[in-house]
């Protein structure tokens, strides 16, 4: 809650600021254009639409989807183990940029600092994880196939996170087309955990609180993103 | 400048942001289950007469052998404390269109070689027999032994001898074994075996003997490893027996098979037996089937047909035959070639208690099969296999483990050519103190805070208390499944019980214990916990041991 009050605050000054940039200086061509771009990054890869608001500040909508897909080994209670990781989030996200540094004729012109956020339709998490060995019972060797897996599954759906961030934006390639590097964060609920097992590993449902825990910080999402944009009339 | 200060914030920015990742799974304390064998089987090895036996040895044969081990995942197959557990490995498990057979093989000095051949079915993951190894210095009631010493001169019999054994220790009839002078004995291959003297023992089960019967070859009436008349292929059959006999010739350690000429055998019946094939008693003129059983191979053969004649007014069957073996005078019918399948049904039973029951196969008045199981009402089915169900006159008695018949004295007639049906057997309401008594373990590893929570399945047995240096009397309590058993066996408070239980290769025992209603215990090192006084240091092996 502290966070948002904080956020809130933050997007009160950047709004306050820009106006009277804009007040101050309306011939400067940045970031008045209007752009529709792709973008790929941490919170996967989607499309952009930028509208400007005023000569300092703007609106940037998203769509992003983000499938990630890893294999893990760890060893855990003394279990060598392989953990198949994939998440899959989707978001639209809209986020209001402020560019404090526009009129200068420099690089720091791109340079601005976002607030908004992003409404998770799909956040979810999964983690299939088998023993890597073969298990030894006396003299029977048991193909880890055999053993079970378990499956632990982490949600935020539904979840609308503020989104706090910088970067630069609309770095021009030639008239038409811009470039853009940006940084930030979402911060979400805490997720909901499910544990289950399968076979011989039904039973380790007893430590969804210890995964809980785990998870706990697993409140910001970090966003690093480069974006292509192309200027439309 | 500025600019590099920036990046390095960025830098710390992400370096934070990674930093709250930590592994989601970190302190994950996986635990691999301890029901690592989905299917196993205990047998309860006992001499007869109720005493358990394990100064015998086990070995296993037959088509699935290579897959089965003990309870403790090795092929090892030591009796301990009279009980014999075996698991199929879970690679392997039984099918619906697949069983898992394999045979028991028990042999031992004093103690006649007995074959059992076992059946897992897919839907029998515990399952419980018990087998009688008969013993030839203490058989049970209805057996008859007679053993003797002929001289031989050149290696053949000097004069005419008979081995008869007597009516006693409640065998009504008896048997003799006629031999002719100048007979010479042969082994499996037809030479003579040489040697100045034979050793001959004869057997006899009074086949109207319940208990006699449980020392009949493969421990049940029914087998799946018959040459039938006329057959070429083995097959599933049952047998109604009139009197079973077993005769052993040996010179010096060398087991005669055959004879240089044929040696007549007359076998007394039961009088009381009725002829399956004639729909009534047996009387004279009726035709009885001969087989033999071969204990090598486990497998029954038809010899030939016999007539029943009346010798001094009781029934009695001669026949020549060149070889010896086991005997088998009555009826035979096929069997199924599928399990039969049975649905135990009793709206007195209460929702997750366990009912460990003896159930039988009845056919014309004998015990064809007997096997203890392990019932619940989500879990009500038991499949038998190997039962005649082509034929009328098979019928399904059931007792509790404490001896309460659940059913009709002749048991629950079953249609004939049913096969392929599912029985439905209604059970009568036993007589219990207590509705429901609940036993509820845990396990704390050695310096752990909390318990395990993949807890242990085991076999739990129980009594009225005794002395722990008699080892009997110990019935089924049923399967606790993750450490859980629920029971209407026990009374609450007033009675004492001694409990073992067998878990992997281990058997612990707890003597004289009263039970409450809802009973939890946590085995281990923490102050509460328990960790047994008997032998409390190889019990804390044991708990480390399992928790590695």
């Amino acid at each position: 809650m502290k966070s948002f009050l904080q956020s809130v605050t933050l997007l009160s000054a950047l709004i306050c600021t820009s106006a009277k940039a804009f007040s101050q200086n309306d011939e400067v061509r940045y970031p008045y254009i209007k752009y529709i771009g792709i973008h790929a990054g941490t919170q996967g890869v989607g499309v952009s639409a930028f509208m400007p608001v005023n000569t300092a500040l703007s609106v940037r909508t998203e769509l992003s989807f983000l499938p990630f897909d890893i294999q893990v080994g760890k060893v855990y209670n003394g279990y060598n183990t392989k953990s198949d990781l994939s998440a899959r989030f989707s978001n639209v996200h809209a986020t209001l940029e402020w560019a404090p540094l526009h009129t200068h004729e420099n690089i720091w012109k791109y340079l601005v600092a976002s607030a908004g956020a992003g409404y998770f339709f799909k956040a979810d998490g999964r983690i299939n994880t088998r023993l890597a060995d073969k298990y030894h019972y006396g003299e029977i060797v048991i193909d880890p196939a055999h053993l079970g897996t378990i499956t632990t599954r982490v949600s935020w759906k539904n979840t609308i996170a503020p989104y706090l961030g910088g970067g630069l934006q609309h770095i021009e390639i030639n008239p038409r087309f811009a470039l853009g590097i940006t940084i930030g964060s979402y911060y979400l609920k805490q997720p909901a955990v499910d544990i289950t097992g399968t076979n011989l590993l039904v039973g380790n449902e007893s430590n969804t609180p210890i995964v809980r825990e785990n998870l706990k910080n697993y409140r910001f999402l970090p966003v690093f993103q480069l974006n292509f944009s192309h200027q439309i009339k | 400048m500025k600019k590099k200060r920036i990046f390095q914030g960025g830098i710390l920015l992400s370096a934070l942001l990674i930093n709250a990742c930590k592994d989601p799974l970190e302190h994950f304390e996986l635990n691999v289950g301890t029901e690592i064998l989905h299917y196993t089987n205990m047998i309860q090895v006992e001499d007869g007469n109720g005493q358990p036996i394990s100064n015998i040895t086990a070995a296993i044969s037959g088509p699935d052998a290579a897959l089965i081990y003990n309870l403790a995942g090795y092929k090892n197959f030591t009796i301990n404390g009279g009980l014999l557990g075996l698991g199929i490995h879970p690679e392997h498990d039984p099918t619906k269109d697949r069983e898992v057979r394999y045979d028991v093989s028990f042999s031992g000095s004093g103690y006649l070689t007995q074959v059992v051949p076992v059946v897992i079915s897919e839907q029998q993951p515990y399952s419980v027999q018990t087998v009688h190894i008969l013993n030839l210095d203490n058989p049970p009631p209805g057996v008859r032994m007679n053993q003797s010493s002929l001289t031989l001169q050149n290696n053949t019999l000097l004069t005419d001898a008979t081995l008869a054994t007597t009516i006693g220790n409640q065998a009504t009839g008896t048997a003799d074994i006629k031999l002719l002078q100048g007979t010479s004995f042969l082994d499996r291959q037809g030479a003579v075996i040489p040697g100045d003297h034979l050793n001959l023992r004869m057997v006899y089960l009074d086949a109207s003997v319940e208990k006699a019967l449980g020392a009949f070859p493969g421990g049940s009436l029914n087998s799946a490893n018959v040459l039938a008349e006329g057959g070429t292929v083995v097959t599933s059959g049952s047998f109604n027996p009139a009197a079973v006999v077993a005769v052993d010739f040996f010179i010096g350690a060398s087991p005669v098979k055959k004879f240089s000429q044929p040696v007549t055998l007359s076998i007394g019946l039961d009088a009381a037996f009725y002829n399956i094939t004639t729909s009534a008693l047996l009387k004279a003129g009726d035709q009885l089937s001969v087989y033999s059983y071969d204990v090598t191979t486990a497998q029954w053969q038809f010899e030939k047909y016999v007539t029943v004649e009346m010798k001094n007014g009781k029934p009695v069957a001669s026949f020549e035959t060149s070889h010896l073996s086991w005997y088998m005078v009555g009826n035979y019918l096929n069997s199924c070639t599928n399990p039969a399948i049975l649905r135990f049904s009793g709206n007195w039973m209460i929702a997750g208690n366990t009912y460990p029951l003896k159930v039988e196969a009845l056919l014309a008045g004998k015990v064809l099969k007997s096997l203890q199981v392990s019932l619940n009402t989500s879990s009500p089915i038991v499949n038998i296999s190997d039962l005649p169900l082509s034929s009328k006159g098979i019928s399904i008695r059931v007792y509790t483990a404490d001896g309460q018949l659940l059913t009709a004295a002749t048991g629950v007639e079953l249609p004939s050519g049913s096969c392929t049906d599912e029985h439905i057997i209604a059970l009568n309401p036993p007589v219990y103190n207590s509705a429901k008594v609940t036993l509820q373990l845990y396990v704390r590893c050695p310096e752990k805070k909390s318990t395990v929570k993949v807890l242990p399945t085991f076999y739990l047995y129980y009594r009225e208390a005794k002395t722990s240096a008699d080892d009997t009397g110990f019935k089924l309590l049923g399967v606790v499944k993750n450490g859980l058993l629920s029971t209407s066996l026990l009374t609450v408070d007033s009675k004492v019980y001694d409990f073992k239980a067998i878990w992997g290769n281990n058997i612990k025992y707890a003597y004289k214990k009263t039970v409450k209603a809802d009973n939890s215990a946590t085995v281990g090192t923490a102050p509460g916990d328990i960790i047994g006084v008997k032998v409390g240091a190889n019990n804390l092996e044991m708990l480390t041991e399992n928790c590695q």
